[in-house]
């Protein structure tokens, strides 16, 4: 087991909560969306960590946040359920589905890769079907219906509530993870990343620790799409269901070191705000594109000079100051 | 239901599935030899898609022609992309090698974008509207052509691939890379020539499929989705596997367009793969 040396103590949490408590006072409007976005996808990114802690990285999530936000939003729509309702409901079908599909996948020992492919799959899979359902809205996607702003239905009046919101959830999303990485659970789970083999030889019951992890980050991401759905008032297939949207999200995860619970965080607070940055700074029709290809090149440049995590690669820093200091 | 009709998206099926069979059989190699998964492979064929456009409005060449021109061309870039972009992250984690791909579609994608427009455009070819008949059918010349040439290529490769010495060695490094290289075989070479080869197969592809396809920015990507989704149907690194995998999948989308239409027949590919999936897991054929 590798030794972590970045362990941010109690104080760090607490000052970063705080500081991200009082932040929305300082903060143009403008400003304010690009930080809800960056919490949305760190949200993602720390759910989908879950999993890939075992070592299992599933390019299917987004199947399971756009199916909360479908589901929540069909309810409310239709049934005039609330939306908190529907999210749990959304999580219920997000933990039953990943493990029906988990389940077919994990049977045999694929490789990495054959996963990776698999559950991109499942996700375009997801995608054509509700983009064939007329009751869906299609292609065309669905308006949230706005009856009245209270908090049982899920909407307020500018976009303070929500922040709120999401920074609580990722806040959570954040404990039940460092939670699940201290137990005996995510003992298993690290084990079974670090060698299967080994680990069901020592008695490590492989699909069933695989199924739970799956099971709990697919429920805990569905509820990310309910609150899009609720925040924007819109949802489409497209955004809400392609794998596309998947590897971007990976692509800040990958970034700041899978596995890690910090380095999804890291990389989105860093990358989210910068493409936002250059979008805004970067406009006119010749350069559409030339922001996001800045961008794209940024992230080669970390990858091509890191070779590894943006956290991971701090943590080697660190551990090679320490061994240098101990020696001199 | 007319024979003729049938008959005609029979022949799209397998144009479709030989282009993707192209793309698939570039992209197993890849991974059987280095492990990479190469996303951006869809970018390289719409890459040289542009690229065939080019020579035709400024040159007036045929695309049947330019693929003498773009073969060699993506050869060396396939050597250059294995020696400057994969190879310096062979070291570096799987997952980051893939993510680097990625970042590398975001930069094809608005670099095709900003330098040929985001319309679609098609590349016109001296045969285009030809047609071949057979009895009172008639059937797209270019179709014939695309499902015949991925063919021939398909037979060539597994020709190299059996009975020549880099075959050999393309084939050792697939079962026991570490053994290839004790026994003296030349790892990085012949890695770099499979990523070559890989890249020749996509310019081949261009050609034959820009005829009757129009081109676009996003095209490549979907492309390669759908290149990957034939890799697994197939078997992770088979090489037969990917070709037969990309005849089944083109011909079963042919249909599911044309009897299901719309977003419906675009999920029937995939239904396949579930079903490979849970009846044969490890791939049509299994791995090499």
């Amino acid at each position: 087991m590798k030794q972590r040396v970045f362990k941010p103590n109690v104080l760090f949490p607490a000052g970063l909560i705080a500081a991200l408590a009082i932040l929305p006072h300082f903060l143009p409007i403008y400003w304010m969306s690009i930080v809800i976005y960056t919490l949305w996808i760190s949200y993602i990114c720390v759910t989908w960590n879950i999993l890939a802690s075992s070592g299992t990285y599933s390019l299917m999530h987004m199947l399971f946040v756009g199916g909360g936000a479908y589901l929540s939003t069909f309810l409310f729509k239709h049934f005039g359920i609330s939306p908190w309702l529907g999210m749990l409901g959304g999580a219920a079908m997000g933990a039953v589905l990943s493990v029906a599909i988990g389940y077919l996948c994990f049977r045999y020992n694929l490789p990495t890769f054959a996963f990776f492919v698999i559950t991109m799959a499942f996700s375009f899979i997801g995608m054509f079907v509700v983009q064939s359902i007329k009751i869906f809205g299609g292609n065309e996607g669905m308006y949230i219906p706005i009856r009245s702003t209270d908090v049982w239905n899920f909407a307020f009046v500018g976009k303070l509530p929500y922040y709120y919101i999401i920074l609580a959830m990722v806040i959570g999303a954040m404990v039940c993870a460092f939670l699940i990485s201290r137990s005996k659970t995510g003992l298993y789970l690290r084990a079974i990343g670090a060698e299967p083999r080994v680990a069901a030889a020592m008695g490590v019951d492989v699909m069933g620790y695989k199924l739970r992890a799956l099971a709990i980050s697919a429920a805990l991401s569905s509820l990310a799409g309910t609150f899009w759905a609720q925040y924007s008032g819109f949802i489409d297939p497209v955004s809400m269901l392609s794998p596309t949207t998947m590897m971007i999200v990976l692509l800040f995860v990958i970034v700041g070191g899978a596995g890690t619970t910090w380095g999804p965080l890291v990389a989105t607070v860093i990358l989210v705000p910068l493409g936002e940055y250059l979008r805004g700074k970067i406009t006119g029709p010749s350069f559409a594109g030339i922001s996001t290809m800045l961008w794209a090149v940024v992230i080669l440049i970390l990858i091509f000079s890191l070779k590894k995590g943006i956290l991971p690669w701090i943590e080697e820093r660190m551990r090679n100051r320490q061994r240098s200091a101990r020696s001199t | 239901m007319n024979p003729g009709t049938l008959a005609q998206v029979l022949v799209q099926g397998l144009a479709y599935g030989g282009v993707y069979a192209l793309l698939a059989m570039g992209l197993t190699l890849m991974y059987a030899v280095s492990r990479a998964l190469n996303i951006a492979h869809g970018n390289f064929l719409a890459l040289c898609m542009y690229l065939l456009l080019t020579l035709s409005t400024s040159l007036r060449l045929d695309p049947y022609v330019s693929v003498f021109i773009t073969v060699p061309v993506f050869f060396g870039l396939g050597l250059l992309f294995y020696r400057y972009f994969y190879h310096p992250l062979q070291k570096a984690e799987l997952l980051l090698s893939f993510q680097a791909m990625i970042a590398l579609v975001f930069i094809l994608t608005e670099g095709t974008y900003m330098i040929w427009g985001g319309n679609a455009v098609q590349v016109p070819s001296a045969v285009q509207l030809a047609h071949v008949r057979v009895g009172s059918m008639q059937i797209s010349l270019p179709l014939v052509l695309a499902a015949g040439a991925a063919i021939v290529v398909a037979a060539v490769l597994y020709l190299m691939l059996k009975r020549t010495d880099l075959g050999h060695q393309i084939r050792a490094i697939a079962q026991r890379p570490e053994l290839a290289r004790l026994i003296g075989i030349n790892v990085v070479r012949v890695e770099m020539l499979v990523f070559g080869m890989a890249f020749v197969l996509v310019a081949i592809a261009a050609s034959f499929v820009v005829p009757f396809w129009t081109v676009t920015p996003e095209m490549g990507f979907s492309f390669a989705l759908f290149a990957f989704i034939v890799l697994v149907v197939g078997g992770m690194g088979n090489f037969l596997g990917a070709l037969a995998g990309g005849f089944l999948v083109g011909v079963a989308t042919a249909f599911s367009q044309f009897f299901l239409g719309g977003s419906l027949g675009s999920a029937i590919p995939y239904v396949i793969f579930v079903l490979v999936l849970i009846f044969k897991p490890k791939g049509l054929m299994g791995t090499m």
